[in-house]
Order: C-alpha cells, then structure tokens, then sequence
C-alpha cells in the first residue's frame, strides 16, 4: 500500500493529458491506484483471517541460517560501490571470500584459493573468450 | 512458400555452424541446468542472456530455446536419482522415479523420461509447424486494440494460474506494470520514477532484474538451507526400456504429449500443471492405480512427455502473437526486444529466418538431447556431487557480471541485488515472480497499443468494447476474474459441509 501510495504522489507530478493525447501519468496513476485496492483487500483479508484462526502464520525463516541473506546482500551492493575503483580482480577475489566465509568454509586455503580460482576462471572465460568488457581499477589490471 | 518450403528453409537456416553450434550448446547447458538442483530454467536462462548479446538473433534464439527444452530434458535425473525436481516441472516424477531408482530401476526410468521427452517434443514441433502460420494469420488482422486485450487476457490469465490466490497474483502483475513505466516516456519525452538516478534514466534494465529475481534470490533462498542431501547409490545399467515397459508407457506418452502441448499453449499454465494433470489422469485410467507412488513406470512416462510437450507449446503464442506463455518465454521476449526484433504475428514474415530457424532448430535439438541424455547420464549424475559451497558464488558472480557487462555500469549490480532481496522476500511470502516479469516485459506494449487505440477512437475507451475479437478477449478475461471468488466461495461452502 505505501508503495502504491508513493508511486501515486509522485505519478501525479507528471502531466495527465487527455483521453485522446494520453499524458505520461496515465497509466502510472491507474495502476497504483488499482494497487492501492488490492493491498487493501489484501491487508484487510489478512487480517480477517487470522482473527478468525486465532493464531499467527508460522515464521517462514524458523529452522533456517537466514542471516547469510543479508550478509550476501551487503557483499553484492559493496562490491559494486568498489567494483570500478578496485578493478574486477580484485573485488571479485574479496566477495568470493566473503561468500565462502558466509556459507561456514573456514579453512583459510580453501577461502584464498576458492576465490581466487573463481575470479581467474570467470576472468579468462568471460573478459579472454568472450571479450566482455570489465573494469580494470587503479591497478589497471 | 508452403509449410515445407520454409520448413526446408528454416532447416538450412539451423543448420549453418554458428546456429548448430548455438543449438548443441543450449541443449548441453540447458540439461546441465536442468540436473543441478536448485538452478531452475528460467535463472539459467536469465543468467545465460548477457552471453548471447554478441550473437546474431537467430543463433542466440536458437541457444535460448535449446536451453529451455534441454532444462526439461535434464530436470527428470535429479528427479529420479535424488527425489529432488532438478526443475519445478519435473516434481511429479519423484514420485515414481525414485521409487524405481530404489527397486534398482533407474536406467529404465531414465530412459523412458528421455524418449517420452523425444517424442512429445517432437510431436509438438510439427504441431508449431502447421499451427503457427494458421494463427499468424489470423493475428495479422489484429490491430491496437486487440492487443490490448489480448496482452490483458494473457497478464489475468498468468495471475489467475500463478502462485496460491488471484490477489496476489494480481497484485505482482501491477508492480511488474508499475515498474515498466519507470525511466523514459518514449512519446512525451518525459522522465518518470528515476528521481535523477542515472542508471533509471533509460529504464530498469531487464537483464540484472531477472537475474536478481530469479538468479540471487534462489541462491539466497538454497543458502540459508541446513539439510545435507545425498545422492541414491544405484548402478544405472539398461538404460533402453523393455517391451513392456514400452507397452505400458504407449498411453501415457501419447496422451501427454496431445495434454501437454495444448495446456503449455495456454498463458500461465506454464508446465507443472500439465504434469500433475496427467499424472492423476493415469492414476486414474490404470488397471492398479494403489500401485502408483511404488515405482510404476506410467508415473515417469506420462509427466515427463507432458511437461516436454508444454514447453513446446508455449512457443506458440510467442513466435505468433508476441505473448508469452510462462516466464521462461517472457524472458526470451525480453532477449528479441534486447536485439531490436518486435515479436508477433509479423516476425514471420520479417523475420522468416529467426522464425522458421528457431522452429527447424527444435527438431534438430530433439535429436541432440537424446544423443546427450542417455549416455551422459553418468556425467550428470558425478555433477551432482559438485558442493553447494562452491557452485553459489559461482552462480553470483556469472550474475554480476551478467549485470555489469549491460551498459557497463556498476548501477546494474545495485538493481540485481535489490531485485535478490526482493525476490527472496516474494519466495518467502509465497508471491509468485511470473505475473510481476509478464507485467514489466509486456508493459511497454500495452502503453503504446493503448495510446494508438485511443488516437484511434478520438479518445473513447468503447473501442475495447465494440471490436469483437478485443470484446471477446475482454470477456474471456472478465470471466476468469469473477471465476475466482466463485471457486473460492464454493471451495469453503463444501470444506464447512464436509465438515459438518
């Protein structure tokens, strides 16, 4: 609803025009409002049903290691502020480490040689075969 | 040209190294897929485009599509050899494939999954062959609004099918809507919903959305998982079927073949509900239906030729009308608008090499998958030892660099790991990310049909209303809508009786 609700505000910034010079915030508009409906109902239903059942939907993260997730997470989103200063190489090597290390591998070597073994293969295949352009950082590599 | 003639035509068109070439290895990666757990057809397929950008549009169409039916193909190993959908659409055989697997009857279950496929493949591409120009036909008389009426019968039946209730399915297919509008009002010139962020300026790029929402998320959703899963310790041998396995499977490879393909045709069935169909249909029409979920043969045949099949006939609607079927075939109707090709009724005809390439190609695809599949089996089966722990950060850094290699932008790894996180949290949710991809790939064509059909009518909407063929799309569509609550209602009415 509040996504709906801010597409809306923000829709309604932009020129409406007329049925037959429909403007760019035509459709925008009808279809978050018509979002705004539905997750209403959506929300009310909800509501509706666990009055009625008297008990809470089970946790769908119970029995779970869900706090890898917003590990990985953080490791993709850093590694694109740092993707074009370090250069590919390096910050491939670095997430790669990171990823091994969330997913519980702590044997050093396995770590170093892991994320390296997987930035060489994917460097060679993708920048030496199939000439796909990737940053090269301050190193210049 | 008749049918033969461009048949002929689309075979020398596939047949060229490049295209042979594209068409083996998509069957190859796409079986490889298909065998890992836990990379289903649509992430490889969403992880694999960035690779086909360099590729002409026929040999990277060709590659995509052989991805897609070989994922089909390879799913059923996993299936039979783990009891682990190696694909959603190959749930089904579990049921009786492991339990073969268990008597010391995977070669034959193998096997079996392998033809049936061959053969509903095969049976589905000569249906494309004559089908697809009678209904291109018919769609060249189509104007603007008639494409908006069938581009919104396709979105409402996909949300109809997708996912556990209407609501939410509806609810995925307005973002995906919503979505689509952000960046550049290609007619007004105006920006929207890029709030002077660059990298929206041109729109959300298609490529790092599918991968985030298909790709990372299921890695994010396979990593927090803490069960170990062992491979079944069978010797594969007699791969080939015996007469009465072939006997017993006769029915059930040709009803699936004939149930498949027509349901895959349809939006949003997509495969999995043509399997479990023809699985209870067998059950149903068998002489000992207790002894299926032992190890009956039937239980692999039927559903594996079925889902096959329904991966064919979802190319109808997409090579003919321009709408796609199921996710997989949004995403490759997100590859041509990549290489600048507007699929529908007229990619035919300027296009005939793509389109009679493509359809040529999944004859010769056919063929290559039951080349690869039966003696590769021990291949596939020793990928299946492959750890967890190495395969997903390969998986997320073909993904980044998927998103990267783009535009060059650094953004686009920004996108793929929100659409991850967001993704994740639908799976969690239990919403279905096939009407939200459907909504965003087709929203910019219902924007441009909708605003040619009101130039068309002087702004009045009853254009939608007083052609037939949009009227009749329209209702069928209504029809659907109001089903829903009804089945609801009626599903409730008869769980209190039955309770009382």
């Amino acid at each position: 609803m509040i996504f709906a609700a801010f597409f809306c505000l923000e829709g309604s910034k932009l020129p409406l025009g007329t049925p037959r010079q429909p403007g760019p915030a035509l459709l925008p508009l009808g279809y978050g409002g018509l979002l705004f409906f539905l997750a209403a109902i959506f929300v009310l239903r909800s509501g509706l049903k666990r009055e009625e059942t008297g008990d809470s939907a089970r946790s769908p993260w119970r029995g779970l290691k869900w706090k890898r997730v917003p590990y990985v997470l953080a490791g993709v989103l850093g590694y694109a502020f740092c993707l074009e200063f370090l250069g590919y190489l390096i910050s491939t090597t670095f997430l790669m480490i990171v990823l091994f290390l969330v997913k519980g591998l702590r044997r050093t070597f396995l770590v170093l040689s892991g994320g390296l073994a997987i930035t060489i293969i994917t460097y060679i295949l993708f920048k030496g075969l199939l000439k796909v352009r990737l940053p090269s950082g301050f190193l210049g590599i | 040209m008749d049918i033969w003639q461009h048949l002929v035509y689309g075979f020398w068109v596939a047949i060229s190294p490049a295209n042979l070439l594209s068409c083996f290895l998509g069957a190859f990666l796409g079986t490889l897929i298909g065998v890992l757990p836990g990379l289903g057809p649509a992430a490889a397929i969403a992880l694999l485009l960035p690779v086909t950008f360099t590729m002409p549009v026929t040999s990277s169409l060709i590659m995509l599509s052989g991805i897609y039916y070989g994922a089909m193909y390879g799913g059923s190993t996993t299936s039979i050899l783990l009891n682990i959908p190696g694909e959603s659409a190959s749930v089904v055989t579990c049921f009786d494939g492991y339990q073969m697997a268990r008597q010391g009857r995977a070669g034959p279950a193998l096997g079996i999954a392998a033809f049936g496929s061959f053969i509903a493949g095969t049976f589905g591409i000569l249906v494309i062959t004559f089908i697809a120009p009678l209904i291109v036909s018919v769609a060249l008389r189509f104007g603007p609004p008639e494409f908006v009426g069938l581009m919104f019968l396709g979105l409402t039946m996909v949300a109809f099918l997708s996912g556990e209730s209407l609501l939410k399915g509806m609810m995925m297919t307005l973002v995906g809507l919503m979505l689509a509008t952000v960046g550049l009002d290609t007619t007004y010139g105006t920006q929207r919903f890029t709030f002077g962020i660059v990298t929206l300026m041109g729109g959300i790029e298609i490529i790092p959305l599918v991968m985030g929402l298909f790709g990372i998320s299921e890695v994010l959703v396979n990593i927090e998982q803490v069960v170990k899963q062992e491979i079944f310790k069978t010797e594969i041998k007699g791969l080939l079927p015996t007469g009465k396995d072939w006997r017993d499977s006769a029915g059930p490879i040709a009803r699936g073949s004939i149930i498949g393909f027509f349901l895959g045709v349809l939006p949003g069935v997509g495969a999995i509900i043509p399997t479990f169909i023809s699985y209870v249909m067998e059950k149903k029409l068998s002489k000992y239906p207790e002894r299926f979920g032992t190890g009956v043969i039937e239980g692999v045949a039927g559903p594996e030729t079925t889902n096959n099949a329904a991966s064919m006939g979802g190319f109808v609607p997409l090579l003919t009308l321009g709408i796609p079927a199921n996710v997989v075939l949004a995403l490759f109707l997100g590859a041509l608008m990549i290489h600048g090709v507007q699929a529908g009724p007229l990619l035919m005809k300027e296009h005939p090499d793509l389109f009679w390439g493509v359809i040529a190609s999944l004859y010769i695809g056919n063929v290559i998958l039951l080349i690869l599949n039966l003696p590769l089996i021990g291949i596939w089966v020793k990928l299946l030892s492959v750890p967890y722990t190495v395969l997903f950060p390969l998986i997320i850094a073909f993904c980044i660099i998927g998103a990267y290699s783009v535009n060059g932008n650094s953004g686009d790894i920004i996108v793929l790991a929100v659409f991850g996180g967001l993704g994740y949290l639908m799976r969690k949710v239990k919403f279905d990310g096939s009407p939200f991809i459907l909504g965003f790939i087709l929203g910019p064509m219902i924007e441009q049909a909708l605003r040619q059909s009101l130039r068309i009518s002087n702004g009045s909407f009853s254009i939608f209303v007083s052609r037939p063929i949009s009227l009749a799309f329209l209702i069928f569509a209504l029809i659907l809508l109001l089903s829903s609550p009804v089945i609801a209602w009626m599903k409730n009415r008869y769980a209190r009786l039955g309770q009382e």
